[in-house]
């Protein structure tokens, strides 16, 4: 018994210091309990629900299974995408935001590959593992109680308290130096892979899958630093289930024997041990626990000297003290708090990582099943007026005007090189900004003049609009003929859009020209006519 | 929830309303773009998405076009008020015949939108027909947001247009290339929106904190994207048995294959990265870019880039033969005797298991070579990906051009690149991080430096290009 205890101890060191792989199993294993919520129908009447509310209260212990099944679709995806076109559609009608859809398409793909299954399945297993451990540590620490109940009628009380608490007190430095350290927390622990290795290989009707589960768990975990906090969780509840135990067998063993605590030293003086029992007194003290005073410490240690019984009594409540205060309780508090932190970071996994590129394309993919663009007011084509264009009445022969239209106000006037047309040596050729009493104005003046030849002068850069059409359809019925010049519509592609708007416009009569230079051509030519 | 915030945007005929919308709703399918006027004619409404929610409906308005005739029109309706004018010239027949296109911009504005963004070319002249627009647009008596476009170009007549529009008694504005928004302007436009519709303030920053969030989720999605890239080029790593490498046929075989592999990782990274920023591959106006054509893929093995990226590595002349590629023969079949190379196996086989180290000295009693990408490589890699995340993420989604990206490429990655390529060569070990490969392993140590790379991108990211 003593040889297979010892191993359970060692055991239990390597548990503790390389906490991380191995503890991921246990909480596998509690899992069941705290998570296990497996494919309920959520997904079966979305529509229920009114849109722009949040999803139904899924349960924050669906969580974890929910992060775990998304990151092991997206694992098995990272080896080709899965034919998901009803899952996206189903996902989409889900009220409730775009991360609220991601794990629902993952949910519903995981369904189709029997992940729930599979899962649940490991945590089953995972159950029955953390069972058979715990039952291996009660026992173990049974043991270690008897052990020290179990030297006879005489018990070394300051060895007892060492051999009770120390192993305990080593495993918690450990895991607050682990706790403190970040390297501590890579853990790559050979022990606990092999345990993890070995879960996801134990021949029990083992999915294809089982793999991607396992390191989608660790990743899951890992990633949102809920690790720490879990695998913290069990052991420390372990530790607390353990000294339960202890503690049960001390005081049994010390209410139905009778026990002589004594101590003894070859180099160490009594006043050391009155001080060691002393400060170790202070805390169970506290808690109300008795202690032995200097002078029953003092006694003790001549242990042939027959001790009072109310002496012997106060060691008792002093070593049971100290297993409560410095082994349940920290154990206890500790447990409570990695429980309260692992429940606490659950919240982080309700929305999967939207920065993963993953999780965009998905999201990406999803944005594109909202329905496109709707024309709300559509074209009229048909109603459009067409007017019928007809050149003026012929002016003088030979006579020309020069009209500026919506010109840019750094651009100098009247055009350099340009003839003046009718207006030459009264007044400058006119110039309008366009508004409307500028029109009516420079088509009174048109009307008056009735040039032969109008040269329109218009910005080329600018957009032709449908004011412009109006004017230039006004201005086209009071002279003979007309020409456009777009200024500084450098480029075809200038010229061609004013030329294309021309024509569209019905105003294929009108001559557009680019240059100053065209211009003078082009009134050139309606003077040669006339000389012809 | 409260209703979507409906806004008309209108504008005179081409100052870039659809393209606008294009930008700030991302969809470069969106509507009809191109420089002939009146493109659009049709009212159309289209939805500003959050997290799938409907936040805004835009109603893209044909252009106002007729705008000083309209006035005249408007003037001699019936009506006490200036709206109940509008009413009634909707109601009348001009409003389906001559100024049909301009009744459907008031119709929008006055029935269905609770405010207006007015899109003005900057580089326009200020015209009566321009004040004739704003002054129609006022009679509907709803809040109008002047939204500057062009503003960076060099014709741009931006003080006149604030004073026009001052002397229009619009005091607020905003500021916003369309093709090329600034960084932030999207933001800021939204906030600015807020100040003319006070019952809508909460709605609206609640916009303006969603569209934050998005935008720092696309740049570190845009990080981890060139990170995973730059993991699997650094990982990537093939043997050849002692009698193929003898065989100068087989061996450039082999040369070609990695090479090709090399350009079938980056091709993947430039696939996500235009996901991510809502660019299609196959998008009609992306098609001419020079990214998916596969020239990018070769540039990385350009003897002539390899040695400038070798030299700003501080590698010298030593690197950059041209292949890009490295041969693994050196000392004890270790890679290449690179100290670097050396520790990153050394460090794989004491993370991953002594295997990497195993399969080495078996390599070497073989005879079998290996095959690993060189750091030039990856250097030119990761320049080229940050600057395309960079050039995508100031890109609207309305730019017709190319996506031109040549000597701004050079130096996108600064003084962190030697750190990045460093941090990298503890990738060289792990051969299983590949990703595509048979067994690639996704494991908690790949993830770390995956983060760890990131995390050193996202500053270059961030970083405005001088």
């Amino acid at each position: 018994m003593d040889g297979f205890c010892g191993y359970i101890w060692l055991h239990r060191i390597r548990v503790s210091a390389r906490r991380s792989r191995l503890h991921l199993h246990l909480a596998l294993t509690v899992m069941p309990r705290l998570e296990l919520r497996v494919v309920a129908p959520r997904y079966d009447l979305p529509q229920r629900h009114p849109p722009m509310q949040a999803p139904p209260p899924s349960g924050s212990r669906a969580l974890v299974t929910d992060a775990v099944l998304h990151e092991t679709v997206r694992r098995i995806e990272d080896a080709g995408p899965l034919d998901d076109a009803q899952a996206l559609a189903q996902a989409h009608r889900m009220p409730g935001g775009r991360g609220v859809q991601v794990l629902a398409r993952s949910q519903l793909l995981a369904e189709r590959l029997g992940l729930p299954a599979e899962w649940a399945r490991w945590l089953r297993l995972g159950a029955a593992v953390l069972l058979v451990l715990a039952s291996l540590l009660a026992l173990a620490d049974l043991g270690l109680a008897r052990a020290v109940l179990g030297q006879g009628r005489s018990i070394n009380a300051v060895a007892a308290f060492v051999s009770l608490l120390g192993l305990h007190a080593l495993t918690l430095a450990l895991w607050l130096l682990g706790l403190l350290l970040p390297v501590g927390r890579r853990g790559g622990a050979p022990l606990g892979r092999l345990a993890l290795w070995l879960s996801a290989r134990l021949p029990l009707e083992r999915g294809p899958h089982a793999l991607t589960l396992l390191r989608a768990l660790g990743a899951v975990l890992r990633r949102h630093g809920l690790l720490v906090w879990l695998t913290g969780a069990i052991s420390h509840a372990v530790w607390a289930l353990g000294f339960v135990i202890m503690g049960a067998v001390l005081v049994f063993g010390f209410a139905f024997h009778a026990y002589a605590l004594t101590w003894e030293s070859t180099i160490l003086s009594a006043s050391f041990f009155q001080r060691f029992v002393q400060i170790t007194g202070a805390l169970p003290a506290l808690l109300g626990f008795a202690v032995p005073d200097a002078a029953a410490v003092t006694q003790a240690g001549h242990a042939a000297v027959g001790a009072t019984a109310i002496a012997q009594s106060d060691w008792a409540w002093w070593l049971i003290g100290c297993v409560v205060a410095y082994g349940l309780l920290p154990r206890v508090l500790l447990a409570l708090l990695c429980g309260w932190r692992w429940r606490a970071g659950q919240a982080r996994l309700a929305q999967p990582d939207m920065a993963d590129p993953y999780v965009r394309r998905i999201v990406a993919r999803l944005d594109a099943l909202e329905p496109p663009p709707q024309v709300i007011d559509a074209e009229q084509r048909s109603a459009h007026p067409t007017y019928a264009v007809r050149a003026g009445p012929p002016g003088a022969p030979g006579s020309l005007a020069v009209l500026g239209f919506e010109l840019p106000p750094e651009q100098p006037w009247p055009l350099p090189g340009l003839p003046t047309g009718v207006s030459a040596g009264s007044e400058p050729p006119l110039r309008i900004a366009g508004s409307a009493a500028d029109r009516q104005a420079a088509l009174a003046r048109l009307q008056a003049s009735r040039p032969e030849s109008l040269l329109l002068v218009v910005h080329g850069p600018s957009s032709p609009d449908r004011g412009t059409a109006r004017f230039v359809r006004e201005a086209q019925a009071l002279c003979h003929r007309m020409a456009l010049l777009a200024l500084g519509a450098g480029g075809s592609s200038g010229a061609g859009r004013w030329r294309a708007w021309l024509d569209s416009e019905g105003f294929e009569a009108v001559t557009l020209v680019e240059q100053a230079q065209t211009a003078i051509e082009w009134i050139a030519s309606g003077d040669a006519a006339h000389h012809d | 929830m409260t209703e979507a915030l409906t806004i008309a945007v209108v504008g005179h005929t081409n100052a870039g309303k659809t393209s606008l919308l294009r930008t700030l709703t991302r969809r470069a399918d969106f509507g009809q773009v191109s420089d002939r006027p009146g493109t659009t004619r049709h009212a159309e409404a289209v939805a500003l998405r959050l997290d799938g929610r409907e936040a805004v409906r835009f109603i893209d308005t044909p252009g106002l076009e007729d705008s000083v005739a309209l006035l005249e029109f408007l003037a001699r309706q019936s009506g006490d008020s200036r709206p109940e004018r509008v009413r009634a010239f909707l109601a009348g027949p001009e409003a389906r015949a001559s100024f049909e296109q301009e009744a459907k911009v008031l119709r929008a504005l006055l029935e269905q939108a609770g405010c207006a963004m007015l899109v003005i070319d900057t580089r326009e002249p200020v015209l009566p027909k321009h004040r004739a627009e704003i002054e129609i647009l006022a009679s509907c008596a709803k809040p109008v947001m002047p939204v500057l476009n062009f503003v960076r170009d060099g014709a741009s007549r931006l003080a006149d247009w604030h004073r026009a529009l001052e002397e229009s008694n619009l005091h607020a504005r905003a500021e916003f290339d369309v093709v090329a928004p600034f960084t932030g302007a999207e933001q800021r436009l939204y906030a600015d929106l807020a100040t003319l519709l006070p019952a809508r303030r909460a709605q609206l920053q609640d916009i303006v904190e969603a569209l934050a969030q998005a935008e720092r989720e696309r740049r570190l999605a845009a990080c981890r994207v060139i990170a995973s890239t730059l993991i699997d080029v650094a990982a990537q790593r093939r043997s050849l048995s002692a009698e193929a490498f003898a065989d100068p046929e087989q061996q450039q075989a082999w040369v070609r294959d990695f090479q090709a592999q090399t350009g079938r990782h980056a091709r993947r990274a430039v696939d996500e990265l235009l996901t991510l920023y809502a660019f299609g591959a196959d998008d009609a106006e992306l098609t001419e870019l020079p990214l998916p054509g596969g020239r990018w893929e070769d540039d990385l093995f350009n003897p002539e880039l390899l040695k400038q990226a070798g030299r700003r590595l501080g590698l010298g002349a030593m690197i950059g033969a041209g292949m890009g590629a490295v041969a693994d023969v050196a000392l004890a079949g270790l890679s290449l005797g690179a100290a670097t190379t050396l520790g990153a196996t050394l460090g794989g086989a004491i993370s991953g298991g002594w295997q990497p180290l195993w399969r080495k000295l078996q390599n070497r009693l073989d005879g079998v070579q290996e095959l690993t990408v060189e750091d030039p490589v990856l250097w030119l890699l990761a320049e080229r990906l940050l600057a395309l995340a960079r050039a995508l993420a100031q890109r609207g989604h309305a730019a017709q051009q190319r996506l031109r990206l040549g000597a701004e490429a050079a130096g996108a990655l600064g003084d962190d690149g030697q750190t990045l390529i460093d941090a990298l060569s503890a990738a060289r070990g792990h051969p299983a991080w590949e990703r595509g490969v048979a067994g690639a392993l996704d494991d908690a140590e790949r993830a770390r430096l995956l983060e760890a790379l990131a995390g050193a991108l996202r500053p270059a990211l961030e970083r405005q290009p001088a």
